[in-house]
């Protein structure tokens, strides 16, 4: 009888544990969630069994090339990593990288920056990755072992892919990121994969935007130079403006980001100077601009803020500054932080300086921030790591919105006469990239969509808005 | 005196306005004579007459800052104005960079074009060719796969 009500209870109990945990995963989110112990969090089966919902636009982006540029033999298309339509091309190339990361390629040759452009006017794809990366670092964003990549070229940042055919397999082509005559052919054994070149028209028949890279175009710009892959295009697209926010206006808002930075805020000294909100701590300071601008400087270098160990590897470290930004932007944004890491991860040693900037819309967002007391900023999120602690942190922290009206920029080569005519006076100009995108300056005013230019050598971006109209209703681009 | 310089200043933003963007006809004909050779080059194609396998060219050029350019399609009998998407003429005027680019989508065969140029009463007119080729995208591909084995075999 006593055992009877003892099994009885148990039943009971497991029972009323059903109807919890069935409440529980309808209504409160999920089982263990974030609850789960980082310790467990470890293991290989609970990974599996709970995977984190978390997104990691950063670090995702990291390992997805910005652009692959299709030549199907009959037209240029040009696929951007925020385009519906990326991702079934980017796993394909993606494949054929990662096997090359992989050193399982049958055989490799030098090849001259003319058969490398050659090779782009034929049948060809194009992978342009988002940054330069060190190889090994390469390796590490897509998940390959470093051990067994090849060695002959040290950064990378593009690709051409060759298509296979009955004879011979997929070839591949890379440079060196900052060396143009320094790039190799690499062929992929027969059969390793198929990547017929009547596969790349299904990629270029729906799409209605023709590029061109520069260099094909056989014209020389007066007053500046172009990257070869700087590409020409006549559609002027209607983009939508955006409405800046800035999220840690509200001072709880911005000490929950200087928690991240200091033991104990509570406790931090704490002074106005002009409208700045001063914090100062025994290892650092801390400033807080009315416009959103947050700045965090260590006394000494070895009093930062630690984010991983001093010997974790290149990889590690900006992986945890990743996160730590994240973290960051958990405190005090709606949604994940919509950045893309801009430096390139070519440094295998000593100080990283890491930058980071705003997307929305599949539009880069560039921060051109200038102001009395402070110095310029020139990225969304801009930080120093030494030896596994961050020196210093600068963020513009904004929050963007889709505003209602949107504009039709002037054609692409409206925007080269402007950039060549302000960049005419400078020494032997550059233009390594011409695109439409946002500027944000600090204010309050919504943005409107305008071109930007990069020129090499410089770490800035340059704005033109120029004449713009307002797009017809049912506009999406027009042709000149 | 005031009215009579304001008229006349009116009168020549209207005419600077005209030499840029109405000094064009809306049709030329296949032999349309020229008053100056060097207000453009033609850049891509690189000659009159040319082959491509491009169903949407780029034609480019380069051109003196100011210079009006304009675009014809062959209809037949003579060459009549390319027309944008909004109907007016398709017209640009070169800028600092003194570059003009203009797509232009291709069918199979011979594709007729002229691009006439206007600058201070000169004009200049290029009549371009552009022959697309069947697309034999295996043929290119094999073309092409045959000089990148050779690399691997040593003929180059």
């Amino acid at each position: 009888m006593f055992k009877e009500r003892i099994k009885t209870s148990i039943i009971i109990l497991l029972f009323i544990n059903l109807i919890a945990l069935t409440c529980q995963l309808w209504f409160g989110g999920g089982l263990l969630k974030e609850e789960i112990s980082d310790f467990a969090r470890g293991l290989p089966l609970v990974e599996k069994l709970f995977p984190k919902d978390e997104i990691s636009i950063p670090r995702d982006m990291l390992s997805r090339p910005r652009r692959i540029l299709i030549n199907d033999g009959s037209l240029w298309i040009a696929y951007y990593n925020t385009d519906v339509a990326f991702s079934p091309i980017e796993n394909r190339t993606s494949q054929i990288i990662q096997a090359f990361l992989r050193g399982e390629t049958a055989d490799s040759k030098p090849v001259s920056f003319r058969e490398w452009q050659a090779a782009l006017e034929n049948v060809s794809i194009y992978v342009e990755l988002p940054i330069a990366y060190a190889t090994e670092m390469l390796c590490s964003v897509m998940g390959v072992d470093a051990q067994a990549a090849p060695g002959d070229i040290s950064t990378i940042r593009d690709f051409i892919i060759l298509p296979s055919t009955e004879e011979t397999g997929v070839f591949l082509l890379v440079r060196d990121a900052y060396d143009n005559d320094n790039a190799r052919i690499y062929q992929f054994p027969l059969g390793s994969f198929s990547l017929p070149a009547s596969d790349l028209s299904i990629y270029t028949e729906n799409n209605a935007d023709y590029y061109e890279p520069a260099f094909s175009t056989g014209v020389e710009p007066e007053g500046v130079s172009l990257d070869p892959m700087v590409l020409f295009f006549d559609s002027r697209p209607s983009t939508a403006d955006l409405i800046p926010g800035n999220p840690i206006a509200d001072p709880e808002a911005a000490q929950k980001v200087l928690s991240g930075f200091f033991t104990n805020v509570d406790t931090a000294g704490r002074y106005d100077d002009g409208g700045v909100s001063v914090f100062v701590e025994n290892y650092g300071d801390a400033r807080v601009y009315p416009g959103g601008l947050f700045e965090y400087r260590a006394v000494e270098e070895d009093k930062g803020v630690k984010i991983t160990e001093s010997y974790s590897s290149y990889y590690e470290t900006v992986n945890s500054a990743i996160s730590f930004a994240e973290e960051l932007w958990s405190q005090v944004g709606n949604g994940p932080l919509s950045v893309l890491v801009s430096s390139d991860l070519t440094q295998e040693s000593g100080r990283i300086h890491l930058t980071m900037d705003y997307y929305q819309d599949g539009r880069p967002v560039a921060v051109e921030l200038t102001g009395r007391g402070f110095e310029r900023l020139g990225h969304g999120i801009e930080m120093d790591i030494v030896e596994g602690r961050i020196v210093s942190y600068r963020q513009l922290f904004r929050s963007y919105q889709t505003g209602g009206t949107s504009v039709l920029n002037g054609d692409f080569v409206g925007a080269l006469d402007h950039f060549a005519n302000d960049f005419s006076a400078r020494p032997q100009p550059v233009i390594t990239d011409i695109y439409i995108g946002y500027i944000d300056r600090g204010g309050t005013d919504s943005l409107k969509a305008c071109w930007l230019a990069e020129l090499s050598g410089e770490d800035r971006v340059y704005d033109y808005t120029g004449e713009t109209q307002e797009p017809a209703a049912e506009a999406g681009e027009v042709s000149q | 005196m005031k009215y009579i310089g304001a008229t006349l200043a009116a009168i020549l933003v209207m005419l600077s306005g005209l030499n840029v963007y109405a000094a064009h006809p809306n049709s030329i004909g296949a032999a349309e004579s020229s008053t100056a050779s060097d207000l453009i080059v033609v850049k891509k194609p690189e000659t009159n007459n040319s082959a491509t396998t491009k169903t949407t060219y780029g034609i480019t050029g380069t051109g003196k800052n100011g210079v009006s350019v304009a675009y014809y399609k062959y209809d037949g009998s003579g060459y009549s104005a390319i027309l944008n998407s909004d109907g007016a003429a398709s017209q640009t005027k070169i800028g600092a960079a003194g570059v003009f680019y203009k797509q232009m989508s291709l069918s199979e065969g011979h594709n007729k074009f002229a691009v006439r140029a206007e600058y201070k009463g000169l004009s200049q007119v290029i009549y371009l060719d552009i022959n697309l080729l069947k697309r034999e995208v295996l043929d290119n591909v094999n073309s092409f796969t045959y000089d990148v084995q050779s690399i691997f075999t040593g003929w180059i």
